[in-house]
């Protein structure tokens, strides 16, 4: 597999079988290190919205090029959070949780140094897009390889 | 799956945006009731919002495709008519 493109390791599901809320899974994501801003909130996707290849998302947008997508685009109008929803699945495995949780919080920070003053959607497709070695969607998941390096103590 | 995404947006684990656009992709040209009744007035104000800088003669995505042109035209006109209706209600 090629570094970045997807998450390294194989995430080992919870010994005792132990399934987390989200709010356990923010703070066990906080304990290894993930900043969580407090203008994002994550959801279980209970609806089976993702598909088996998303392991988490937020908004995907659909623009001709050359349109402005303001940060204020990603923020839920009434909630005034940035949604994240989570499969089910990764609940059950404290690896996911945070490898998860630490790629989305790594590339929304990258996204939100480009996107404060507004860039047009191109930019935002650049960096998310799985198919573009070095961006912020590689970053991310080399971040969280790292962190789940450090969990299993294999960070040298 | 229209009710789902609703639910989704009120309990606020989708964005406005995204359920406008979800909406969109699965617009029937020739039943628009289908997808577009039961959704809150925020949602139809973000799909007219979109329908005015909708323009298939700029480059697109190869993989993130927008909607095609008749659904966002439609639910354009359907939003429309039906706030027309309701600003001029039939008098008995």
């Amino acid at each position: 597999m090629i570094a970045g493109a997807a998450p390294r390791f194989e995430w080992k599901p919870n010994p005792d079988g132990a399934t987390r809320t989200i709010q356990e899974a923010c703070e066990i994501a906080r304990r290894w290190g993930v900043e969580i801003p407090g203008y994002v909130q994550f959801w279980v996707d209970e609806y089976d919205y993702l598909d088996e290849n998303t392991t988490a998302k937020t908004t995907t947008f659909r623009e001709f090029e050359g349109t402005i997508i303001d940060w204020s685009w990603f923020f839920h109008k009434k909630t005034g959070k940035i949604p994240f929803l989570i499969r089910k699945d990764i609940m059950a495995s404290d690896e996911a949780i945070v490898a998860v949780i630490g790629h989305e919080m790594f590339e929304l920070e990258r996204l939100r140094s480009i996107f404060a003053e507004g860039a047009p959607v191109e930019r935002w497709e650049a960096e998310t897009s799985p198919n573009n070695p070095g961006n912020f969607h590689w970053q991310a998941w080399d971040y969280a390889d790292e962190l789940i390096a450090r969990m299993r103590g294999e960070d040298g | 799956m229209i009710k789902k995404l609703i639910e989704m947006y009120e309990s606020g684990s989708i964005t406005g945006y995204q359920v406008m656009m979800d909406c969109l992709q699965m617009l029937d040209p020739d039943n628009p009731d289908l997808v577009l009744s039961d959704l809150p007035e925020e949602i139809l104000d973000e799909m007219v919002k979109y329908a005015r800088r909708y323009d298939p003669r700029r480059q697109r995505s190869e993989s993130l495709i927008p909607p095609a042109e008749d659904q966002v035209r439609t639910a354009e006109r359907w939003i429309c008519a039906r706030r027309s209706r309701s600003a001029n209600p039939v008098k008995s």
